[in-house]
């Protein structure tokens, strides 16, 4: 196993704001904090980003949309942001260790699965993953972001 | 062969591996584990360098970090690294090192000359001097002496790195206290760090002959560390915690002891923190106390116990504490004679007297040390009662070791927040702690005796471990030691009486007891303003050995007790770090900031573009192929825009769909314009204001549905308009339900312009979908579609005048759209055309950029009254009416044409009445070569009262002595009637 490999990849992508003053109690993707992640077995993810916010990840869409329909009917915006986010899984033994170069991430990721953060000046989300991080950045910065975290290790 | 200063046993080096250095050339011995200093001490060599001011000759003085004087330069040539304290960086086979502030050499230093000038001067004297005839017949030659060491010409290889570390207790300082508080911490579940700046761990128990429970001390090291390393504590040696910032601490990993690539940056957060930092020897002021050979008394026992070498074969010692003669027992076992104790108090009552007075040790009590002889060595010293009665006794000795006592070392504590108070007693400020997550322990509370540092270092591990959230654990019973009594320190700062011209108290800087006298006759009071007008603790050392004796000096001469007075306050790093350290990563090129691409940054470099930052981003200027020069190229695309057609790539703009039961509602509060009056394939030019009614930017809004809208702002402010509109969302209009998504990234968008734009989009975009719209959308419509499956909003407007259309499309099909764009519309002569000739043509029709929209303005300014009297009340709008804003001195945006058709006018430029004024109307905002005009026009704001059209204004730039005639006219200069846009 490798120490360190980053590895970028385009998932479609959706998200799901409900203004925070609407936000029911149950009608939003899962009773989870903000911070939490679910997954499924064929890798599409929710990533509940901030309070009303949501990352709806690969087919997590369909999964999820008798959540995502009420939190519409609740006054929730889902727009289709496929484009916008670009993934970097940083995984392999030293993984944890190489974004420690960076950040702190155990105080980051305590007690919850993902973060907004800033990585090297770039906006980011950072989530746990099995073996490893996922690191998710707007297109436009991941080629440098991507070749900085490559070029350090 | 040994040298001839090693003692044949003992020390902690590696004998069997010999390593070959040279010192100013000439070529030495020392062994492995030996630090640079020892190994000079070893071959007999005290003179290392020369003082900043005056030049003197000076010598190592301490054995660790703290030290003044023994600073070199490594590796001389251009990957040198200067300022390297030769008492820590560690030796290794082959290492070239020189002495600094020298020149020509060492021991015939003609700069000295300069310095023997310099000793006449005193306090701040280049605040006095050097003003006659003029400063720069001075510089060349100051320039040239001042300073230490010279900066390498090449960097590092590879850049430091950093690494972010947490933990529940944090204990800085790997001494007898650090090492029982990390014990106590681990022993209770605490995720322990322990960062020790030294080499090794141990601190003064390294030369200590001390017995804790029954073990020699050393044993009880070794024992220490190995407990403590299966208990999971991660031990960092060579790394010095440098700074304190609220819950943040840094630490500096420097394995090699000096710069180098294996340097790394940590930032540590932990629950709760010990610092054991340990207490520093410091100097007492005597005459000649900087000659080499003079050194801190434990710098003396440090060399003899670590390394094995004698700092001479005669010494004199001169302390103020009981210490001194257990200590004279330790050197006379490590071969060092001992001509003479000096002792300004009065006998102690210690067996150890009688001992030292049997083997023939001259006990010196209330008598001081007047003088010290020699050049460049020691040589001896001139002795006298410390009341001046009596006949002075000159001592033979090649090696004078001093101490006035332990300061404890307060940096991180005080960083900390933590209060001090002045022990009297130990003659030194302690830290007072009310914290339990920030705990000073042993000697850096005031604890010196080994016994009580041992305590003190338990209970303050536990402490933590308990602030950090762990289990409580019966108290542990305290250590059987067998030490070195209590020091019993009589504060003793200098000798009174004997030229105080050199009696040094700060040796780096060369600041004198006649200093600070000469401060406070000068008026200066506080010991904030003493340091900086002597110069006393600013060197590389940060007065770790001279502050507090500073500030007792400058005490006793103002006639106030020392705690009033007090010492000055230590800000980070405690030690000299480098700034390619503090860079990190960023030191590498290119990774100073991060670099934002287009979806169709490579199809730029494909194309030619020479790329340039703009921000952060990376966008096209011009196509190399389109002129030799920037103006040609910028010229040529500018002419075959109007003349045929255009691409650009417009992906940098922000946008931010808004979305939510009231999003019209909220984007009324947010606009002028009324964005809830755009009807649904609609967009409308709004501008946004901030809450003082300055306007904040502007852009276009789309309504793409009943209560959906998509907002466009300019590259520059597109992170600062999604943050004011969160911040309403979120405060003033936190009753209205909306959501604001930054979709930048999600869309790019390509500009295509310019007459042949609609035939182009023809063939390019499937005539079953976009016929119709295409022939019908009017300007400011858009149509939501789609190309090759993926999403695209085609939108009808313009920001260089001529028919225009904005593709806005999925991210990942830009690539193929421009591809497809070009191909088709190559034959019709369209080209892709970059900023430069982007600025041209808007400049051209007077459209805004952040050049305008500057943060000072306001819509009236830039002539959006119509705007404004439209608008319903809005953020900032109620601010617009205050009388400040239409006072006839506030600019107002006009436009420039200059007079002579061959000049140029400058963006930046003062506008003035006439060419000698120097009263400023305004400045020119933008300014480029219109070729439609065949001349320089520009944007400008400019004063109301010197706004009417035709008249003459000059723009002015003094630095590049250019005065340029212009005349006022229309923002517009080019189709003022908009006819070509709505072909």
């Amino acid at each position: 196993m490798k120490a360190v490999e980053i590895l970028v990849e385009e998932v479609r992508c959706h998200e799901l704001v409900v203004p925070v003053s609407r936000l029911p109690a149950a009608a939003a993707p899962g009773a989870e904090p903000p911070g939490s992640v679910r997954r499924y077995a064929d890798g599409a993810a929710v990533l509940h980003v901030g309070p009303g916010r949501w990352l709806l990840a690969g087919h997590a869409i369909e999964r999820e949309s008798s959540a995502v329909v009420a939190a519409q009917v609740s006054g929730g915006s889902l727009l289709d942001v496929s484009g916008k986010w670009l993934r970097l899984c940083v995984t392999g033994a030293q993984a944890q260790g190489h974004l420690s170069h960076f950040l702190n991430v155990t105080q980051v990721l305590h007690g919850r699965d993902c973060a907004p953060v800033t990585i090297l000046d770039c906006p980011t989300l950072l989530a746990r993953r099995e073996r490893g991080f996922e690191l998710w950045t707007g297109r436009s910065w991941a080629t440098w972001l991507h070749e900085s975290l490559t070029r350090s290790r | 062969m040994t040298a001839r200063f090693r003692n044949p046993t003992g020390g902690s080096v590696d004998r069997s591996r010999t390593c070959r250095f040279t010192f100013d050339r000439q070529s030495l011995r020392g062994f492995a584990g030996d630090t640079l200093a020892s190994a000079l001490l070893a071959n007999g060599v005290h003179l290392i360098g020369r003082s900043t001011k005056c030049r003197r000759p000076r010598g190592i003085f301490t054995a660790g970090p703290e030290e003044p004087n023994a600073l070199g330069t490594l590796d001389p040539g251009d990957r040198q690294i200067p300022n390297v304290p030769l008492t820590v960086a560690p030796l290794a086979d082959g290492l070239v090192f020189a002495s600094q502030n020298r020149w020509p050499s060492l021991r015939f230093d003609l700069s000295s000359i300069a310095g023997v000038a310099g000793a006449r001067f005193g306090a701040g004297f280049y605040y006095k001097t050097f003003m006659w005839p003029a400063w720069r017949w001075y510089e060349p030659l100051i320039r040239g002496l001042a300073g230490l060491g010279c900066a390498p010409k090449i960097g590092v290889d590879r850049p430091p790195r950093e690494r972010h570390l947490d933990c529940d207790v944090l204990v800085v300082g790997g001494g007898a206290a650090g090492l029982s508080a990390a014990r106590a911490a681990a022993s209770r579940g605490a995720k322990v760090v322990l960062c020790e700046q030294d080499s090794s761990l141990g601190g003064e128990l390294q030369f200590e002959t001390a017995t804790i429970d029954g073990r020699a001390s050393s044993r009880w090291l070794i024992d220490s560390e190995r407990e403590l390393r299966v208990a999971g504590v991660e031990l960092l040696t060579g790394t010095a915690v440098v700074g304190c910032y609220d819950d943040l601490l840094l630490a500096l990993c420097q394995p090699a002891g000096y710069p180098g690539e294996a340097d790394e940056l940590l930032h540590i957060r932990a629950a709760a923190r010990v610092l054991a930092t340990g207490a520093t020897e410091r100097a007492i002021a005597f005459a000649g106390n900087d000659r080499p050979g003079v050194m801190l008394l434990g710098a003396v026992e440090r060399f003899a116990a670590r390394f094995a070498v004698r700092a001479g074969n005669e010494a004199v010692l001169f302390a103020n504490h009981d210490r001194v003669y257990c200590a004279a027992q330790r050197l006379r076992e490590a071969g060092i004679r001992i001509a003479a104790i000096v002792d300004p108090r009065a006998r102690p009552e210690l067996a150890v007297l009688e001992e030292l007075e049997r083997g023939g040790v001259r006990i010196c009590n209330e008598q001081v040390v007047e003088q010290v002889l020699g050049g460049h060595r020691v040589s001896g010293v001139i002795v006298r009662h410390r009341d001046g009665v009596g006949t002075p006794t000159r001592i033979s000795c090649d090696v004078l070791g001093a101490s006035g006592g332990w300061t404890p070392a307060l940096q991180l504590a005080t960083q900390s927040g933590l209060a001090q108070r002045y022990d009297a007693q130990l003659g030194a400020f302690i830290p007072v702690s009310e914290s339990a997550t920030v705990i000073p322990a042993g000697a850096a509370r005031g604890k010196l005796e080994l016994a009580a540092a041992l305590a003190d270092g338990t209970a303050a591990g536990a402490v933590a471990a308990t602030a950090a959230g762990r289990d409580a654990a019966p108290a542990e019973r305290p250590a059987l030691v067998s030490a070195d009594p209590a020091p019993a320190v009589m504060p003793f700062w200098r000798v009174v009486g004997g030229d105080e011209k050199r009696q040094f108290v700060d040796l780096q800087n060369d600041v004198t007891v006649s200093d600070l006298r000469q401060a406070v006759a000068e008026g200066f009071r506080e010991i904030e303003h003493v340091k900086r007008y002597t110069a006393l603790g600013v060197g590389t050392d940060q007065g770790k050995t001279s502050g507090l004796p500073g500030a007792a000096i400058l005490a006793e001469f103002l006639g106030k007790p020392l705690a009033e007075v007090g010492v000055s306050r230590p800000r980070p790093p405690t030690r000299p770090i480098p700034l390619g350290v503090l860079a990190g990563f960023r030191g590498a090129p290119g990774t100073v900031r991060p670099v934002r691409h287009t979806p169709l940054q490579a199809d730029h470099v494909a194309d030619g573009a020479l790329m340039e930052p703009a921000g952060l981003w990376l966008r096209p200027r011009y196509y190399r192929d389109h002129g030799e020069s920037l103006a040609a190229a910028a010229e040529f695309e500018a002419q075959r825009v109007r003349a045929a057609g255009g691409l650009f790539d417009a992906s940098t703009l922000g946008k931010i769909e808004v979305a939510g039961p009231d999003a019209a509602a909220f984007l009324d509060r947010i606009y002028l314009a009324r964005p809830s009056g755009i009807g649904i394939g609609r967009a409308r030019y709004c501008v946004m204001l901030r809450e003082d009614g300055m306007v904040l930017d502007d852009g276009l809004v789309l309504r793409l549905a009943a209560q959906h809208f998509l907002l466009t702002t300019s590259t520059h402010a597109a992170a600062a308009v999604l943050s004011h509109l969160e911040y309403h969302a979120a405060c003033s209009a936190a009753e209205l339900a909306v959501s604001c998504t930054d979709v930048t990234d999600a869309w790019a968008v390509i500009v295509v312009a310019g007459p042949r734009t609609r035939q182009l989009l023809r063939k390019v975009l499937p005539p079953a979908q976009w016929r119709e719209p295409l022939e019908q959308l009017r300007h400011m419509d858009f149509h939501c579609g789609k190309w090759q499956s993926r999403p695209l909003r085609l939108l009808r407007a313009s920001f260089s005048g001529e028919l225009a259309y904005e593709l806005h499309c999925a991210a990942d099909a830009a690539p193929p759209l421009w591809r497809a764009l070009r191909r088709h519309g190559a034959p019709d002569g369209v080209i892709p055309y970059g900023l430069e000739a982007l600025d041209i043509l808007r400049v051209e029709k007077g459209y805004l950029t952040s050049a305008e929209i500057n943060g000072q303005v306001s819509p009236y300014d830039l002539r959006l009254d119509d705007m404004v009297k439209r608008s319903a009340p809005c953020i900032g709008s109620g601010l617009l009416a205050r009388p400040a804003l239409h006072e006839p001195s506030r600019p107002i945006l006009v436009g420039l044409v200059a007079a002579d058709a061959t000049a140029r006018l400058d963006a930046g430029a003062q506008l003035i009445a006439a060419a000698r004024s120097t009263q400023s109307l305004g400045h020119v905002t933008s300014a480029v070569w219109s070729p439609a005009l065949g001349r320089a026009v520009g944007l400008a704001l400019l004063a109301r009262e010197f706004a009417a059209h035709d008249r003459e204004v000059v723009a002015a730039d003094p630095l590049r002595a250019r005065y340029t005639k212009a005349r006022v006219t229309a923002a517009v200069h080019f189709d003022p009637t908009g006819e070509r846009m709505r072909l």
